[in-house]
C-alpha cells in the first residue's frame, strides 16, 4: 500500500495529544501538551498548556503535530481519535475535534480504543514485532491483560477489579510518606530494602484468573503501617516499599506468564506508564527468559498516554476498511 | 458573506447557514443532550443539501455560553476544529443574546432564561429597537426570585416582559406569581436557542470586527466564583446587627457612623437598613431612605474579603424591591471606580458633581440617579 | 447513625442497603483514609442499585458512570483534584444536579462544592479493634 499518514488525537484523561503516524509504524510527529513549547501560527510561543484543559490545548497540539510532520490537513490520509475508555468530558473534546477535521477535509475517520492504543505502542519501535502477542498494560488508570490476535483485532483478557497498579503505587507511596509520583519513588526506596522482610498478600480473583486486584495489597500495607504505629515501632520504609513492589511485580509477572503459556503466545509486550518501573521490567525479562518468551518494552515516552500509539492502532483498522461515521461518540466505559 | 452557525449550548442542537440576507438552511432538534452524536451529522446534512462546503464559509459563528458543560464543549470544540481545518475566523456569539434576538421585533423587555439548576437561571435583560438587540444588564446566573425582584424594581412597563428559554417550563408559575400581567412567554417556535439567530447575530458581530482566530475561542460557562455561589441572605436589620454594622463602618469609611448614629435608621417608616449574611457571617449592609416615591442610598458597605462577588448588587436589588421608588439617588467618590461600576450596572447615571465634597482625602462627589420604570 | 463493620463484606452490605433508599439527585460523600473501604462501600451500593458492571477505582479518571441499575450511578474520586476549578472542567454540575446518584470519594477535598443536604459517610479504622474493623458514621 502507498504511504498512509494518519493524524491521531488522544484526550482520554489528563493529556491532550496529537501525532502523525505513517503506515502504522513510523512516527512523523508525537506531540503531548505537557511536553513541548508550541509555536502559534504567527510565531509567538504558547505558554505551557495545562493538563485537562483539553479545549484550550486541542488546536495548538494538532497544529504542531502536523507542522512537525511536514503535513497539512489536506495531505493526511485519515483522522483517528481515542473514543474510550476515559473521562467523558475529556474524550468529547478529542472526538468532536476529530469529527470536525474529518468532515472539513473529507477524510476517513477511525475511532480507537485507548487500551488497544497501548497494545500497539510497541509496534512503533519494533519493526519486527507482529501479532499475535500478549500485552500487559499497566498504568495509573488501567491494568489489563490483552491479546492482539491480528492487526486490528484485539481482545481484553483481564482487568483490575479495583485499583490500577499505578494507582496502588501512588497511594502506598503516599501512605509511607514518599510523595508523588509513587512508582519511581517506591522503586528508588525499595533498592535499599529487603523484599522478603514483610510479606504482603498477592491478590487474585478466583472466578477470573486473568483479572487483577490490588486493593487488598494496598490495605495490607496500610494495616501493617497502622499496626506498627500502634505498637510504637518505627517502620522501615525501604522494606515496606520493597515488599510492596515485590508483591505487585509477582502478581503482574505471574499472571502475564501464565496467560502467555495458556494461550501459547511466545511474545509479551508491556505498555502503560508503570512499564517504566525497572524492577518490574527486570523481573518480567527474567521470567520471560525462563519461559522462552520474548519481551518487548516501549520507550518511556510511548509508555505514557500519547497519540502516536493511537495512530499505530488506527492504521490497522484503516487498511481493513473500517471506518467510523460522524455519529462517533465518546464511550467512557469502552471495552471494560 | 456566508456564515455557519452552531448552537449546542443546552438541550437544543442546531446548525444553520446564512448566505447574505438569506437563511439557506436551518436544522434544529430539541430532544435530549445527544449532541456528541447529532451535531456533526446535522452540519454535514445541511452542507450536503445545499451543495456547500465548509471552505465556502467566511466564518463560523458559535453559541459560546452560558449553558451546559457538555453541550458547550461539543459545540465549542466542533467550531474550533472546523475553523482551524478550514482556516476560518470564529465569532463567539453570547448564547443569551442570540436567544433574545429571536424576539427582535418585540417592543418590550426580553428576558431569556436558561435553567441553571439549584433554582438558578442564566439570564439577562435585553431590549430591541430597529431590529437590533441590546443588552441592558450583564449576563448573570441568579436565583429566579432575584431576577423577578430586579424586574419588579426596574423593568416594569405597559408592555409585559417577554420570557423565553428552557427555564420557562421550570419557572413559569413562579414568574407569573411574582409579575402577574407583567410577564409573557414566547411561543414555542421562538422560545429556544436556534443556530439561525446565532448565524445572523454572528454576521453583525463579524461586520463590527468582533471575531477571533480559532485557537482563541473558549466557551464562557458563566459559573460564578465560589464566593458568588454561596447564597447571600438579605434581610432588614435589627438592633442586634448594630455592632456588626458599626464595625464595618469603621473598616470602610473614614467618617464612620457609630452605633448610636445608625440606630435611628432601624425600624423607621422612612428609613431602612438591610443586612447581608452568608453562611451566618455578616458580609454587608445598606442604609437608605424612601420618602414620597424618592429613594436615597446613604451608605453601602461590603466585607473586604467578599468584594466583587455580587453582595452589593444583592443589597441594592432587594432595597429597590422592598422600598419601591420612582427615583433613586446616591453620592459616590469620583475615584471609587468599583462602586461607580456597580451603580452603573444597576441603572444609575451621573447627573451632577459636587466639587470637593469629600474629606480624607478630598475628592469630588458624583451624584448618580436611577429613574426606575425605564422608558423603552 | 453509627455502624461497626467487621469485614469488607459488612462494609459492602452497608453500601448495598443504603442503595435501597437512593433517589435521583442524591449526593453521598464518602470520606475515610486510604484503604478504609470507600470503594468497597461503593461496590455494595452499586450492587444494591442492580448494577452488574465492575465498579473500580475512579482515581485517575475522576468519575465513572454506571448504568443498568435502578438509577444511574456517578462514582467520583476527587483525590487528584487540586482546585475546585478542575471540577468545573469535568462538568460536575451536570452529575451533581442530574437524575442519578453521586457517590463522591474524598468529598472533603472539595467541601465547598458539595451541596447542602448531602449524606456524609465517614469510614474510620477502629484504633483499638482488629485490623478489619471499621467505624462508619452516616449523617
Amino acid at each position: 500500500m502507498s504511504n498512509i499518514k494518519i493524524l491521531a488525537i488522544e484526550s482520554s484523561c489528563d493529556e491532550t495529544a496529537a501525532a502523525v503516524i505513517a503506515n502504522g509504524r513510523e512516527i512523523r510527529s508525537n506531540i503531548i501538551n505537557s511536553q513541548i513549547d508550541l509555536h502559534t501560527k504567527y510565531g509567538g510561543v504558547v505558554p505551557e498548556l495545562a493538563s485537562r484543559k483539553h479545549i484550550e490545548n486541542i488546536n495548538p497540539v494538532v497544529r504542531e503535530a502536523l507542522s512537525q510532520a511536514g503535513e497539512t490537513f489536506d495531505s493526511i490520509d485519515a483522522v483517528a481519535v481515542t473514543y474510550g475508555p476515559g473521562l467523558v468530558g475529556a474524550l468529547l473534546v478529542g472526538v468532536s475535534a476529530a469529527k470536525a477535521i474529518a468532515f472539513a477535509k473529507n477524510k476517513p475517520l477511525i475511532g480507537v480504543n485507548h487500551i488497544e492504543g497501548h497494545v500497539c505502542a510497541s509496534l512503533l519501535e519494533h519493526p519486527d514485532l507482529e501479532p499475535p502477542f500478549l500485552c500487559l498494560i499497566v498504568s495509573g488508570g488501567h491494568t489489563n491483560l490483552a491479546v492482539m490476535e491480528d492487526y486490528g483485532k484485539f481482545r481484553i483478557l483481564g482487568s483490575t477489579r479495583d485499583d490500577a497498579a499505578g494507582e496502588a503505587f501512588d497511594k502506598v507511596a503516599r501512605a509511607i510518606g514518599l510523595g508523588y509520583p509513587g512508582g519511581p519513588k517506591i522503586e528508588a526506596a525499595a533498592k535499599s530494602g529487603d523484599p522478603e522482610a514483610i510479606h504482603f498478600p498477592r491478590g487474585k480473583v478466583d472466578e477470573a484468573p486473568f483479572d487483577f486486584t490490588f486493593s487488598g495489597m494496598k490495605s495490607a500495607v496500610l494495616n501493617y503501617l497502622n499496626q506498627e504505629k500502634m505498637a510504637g515501632r518505627e517502620v522501615n520504609t525501604a522494606d515496606v516499599a520493597a515488599g510492596f513492589q515485590q508483591a505487585v511485580t509477582d502478581v503482574l509477572t505471574g499472571r502475564a506468564i501464565e496467560a502467555a503459556k495458556q494461550l501459547g503466545e511466545d511474545r509479551i509486550v508491556m505498555a502503560g506508564g508503570v512499564a517504566a518501573n525497572g524492577f518490574l521490567r527486570e523481573s518480567l525479562e527474567r521470567e520471560c527468559g525462563r519461559a522462552g518468551i520474548k519481551l518487548y518494552v516501549p520507550s518511556k515516552l510511548l509508555c505514557t498516554d500519547n497519540a502516536a500509539m493511537i495512530g499505530a492502532a488506527a492504521y490497522y483498522h484503516y487498511i481493513r476498511g473500517e471506518r467510523a461515521d460522524l455519529t462517533l461518540n465518546a464511550v467512557p466505559g469502552l471495552g471494560l | 458573506m456566508r456564515i455557519l452557525g452552531i448552537e449546542s449550548s443546552a438541550l437544543v442542537a442546531s446548525a444553520a447557514i446564512l448566505e447574505g440576507e438569506k437563511i439557506t438552511a436551518r436544522y434544529s432538534v430539541d430532544h435530549k443532550l445527544t449532541h456528541s452524536q447529532t451535531l456533526m451529522p446535522m452540519i454535514d446534512e445541511i452542507m450536503r443539501m445545499t451543495g456547500l462546503r465548509i471552505s465556502d464559509m467566511d466564518a463560523v459563528a458559535v453559541s459560546g455560553g452560558p449553558g451546559s458543560f457538555t453541550g458547550l464543549r461539543i459545540g465549542g470544540t466542533t467550531a474550533k476544529a472546523l475553523a482551524m481545518a478550514a482556516d476560518l475566523p470564529i465569532i463567539h456569539v453570547p448564547t443569551l443574546e442570540a436567544m433574545a434576538y429571536n424576539l427582535c421585533a418585540y417592543n418590550g423587555f426580553i428576558c431569556p432564561i436558561m435553567d441553571a439548576r439549584r433554582s438558578e437561571v442564566y439570564t439577562g435583560i435585553y431590549a430591541a429597537a430597529g431590529g437590533q438587540i441590546r443588552a441592558l444588564t450583564d449576563e448573570m446566573a441568579v436565583p429566579v426570585d432575584e431576577l423577578t425582584a430586579m424586574i419588579r424594581g426596574r423593568y416594569l412597563s405597559d408592555i409585559p416582559v417577554m420570557f423565553l428559554g428552557d427555564g420557562v417550563p421550570v419557572f413559569k408559575e413562579r414568574i407569573a406569581e411574582a409579575l402577574g400581567r407583567h410577564a409573557a412567554f414566547a411561543p414555542p417556535h421562538l422560545s429556544r436557542q436556534d443556530a439561525a439567530s446565532v448565524a445572523v447575530l454572528g454576521a453583525l458581530m463579524y461586520e463590527r470586527g468582533e471575531y477571533t482566530g480559532a485557537d482563541d475561542f473558549s466557551p464562557r460557562y458563566l459559573r460564578q466564583s465560589q464566593a458568588e455561589r454561596e447564597y447571600v441572605e438579605v434581610r432588614p436589620a435589627t438592633v442586634d446587627d448594630l455592632d456588626d454594622i458599626a464595625a464595618m463602618e469603621r473598616e470602610t469609611f473614614p467618617d464612620a457612623w457609630s452605633k448610636e448614629s445608625v440606630a435611628p435608621y432601624i425600624d423607621s417608616s422612612i428609613y431602612g437598613v438591610l443586612t447581608a449574611r452568608r453562611k451566618g457571617s455578616f458580609v454587608g449592609y445598606a442604609i437608605y431612605q424612601n420618602v414620597a416615591g424618592e429613594g436615597e442610598l446613604f451608605r453601602i458597605a461590603v466585607d473586604k474579603g467578599c468584594r466583587r462577588s455580587g453582595i452589593g448588587r444583592r443589597l441594592m436589588t432587594v432595597m429597590e424591591e422592598k422600598a419601591p421608588a420612582d427615583l433613586w439617588s446616591l453620592e459616590v467618590r469620583s475615584g471609587n471606580h468599583a462602586a461607580i461600576g456597580l451603580y452603573e450596572s444597576m441603572g444609575y447615571r451621573q447627573t451632577r458633581v459636587r466639587q470637593d465634597y469629600y474629606r480624607d482625602p478630598a475628592e469630588d462627589a458624583l451624584i448618580m440617579e436611577h429613574r426606575v420604570r425605564e422608558q423603552i | 447513625m453509627r455502624h461497626i463493620s467487621y469485614s469488607e463484606k459488612d462494609t459492602y452490605e452497608l453500601g448495598k442497603s443504603m442503595a435501597a433508599e437512593a433517589f435521583p439527585g442524591q449526593i453521598i460523600c464518602l470520606d475515610g483514609d486510604l484503604g478504609a473501604g470507600k470503594t468497597v462501600f461503593t461496590k455494595g451500593f452499586a450492587a444494591g442499585l442492580g448494577i452488574t458492571e465492575t465498579v473500580n477505582s475512579p482515581t485517575f479518571t475522576i468519575v465513572h458512570e454506571h448504568g443498568g441499575g435502578r438509577l444511574p450511578l456517578y462514582h467520583f474520586d476527587v483525590y487528584r483534584i487540586e482546585e475546585p476549578e478542575e471540577m468545573y472542567e469535568i462538568g460536575y454540575e451536570e452529575y451533581f444536579f442530574g437524575e442519578g446518584v453521586c457517590l463522591v470519594e474524598w468529598a472533603s477535598l472539595i467541601g465547598d462544592l458539595i451541596p447542602e443536604g448531602a449524606v456524609r459517610v465517614t469510614i474510620k479504622r477502629d484504633p483499638s479493634g482488629p485490623e478489619d474493623c471499621r467505624i462508619i458514621d452516616i449523617t
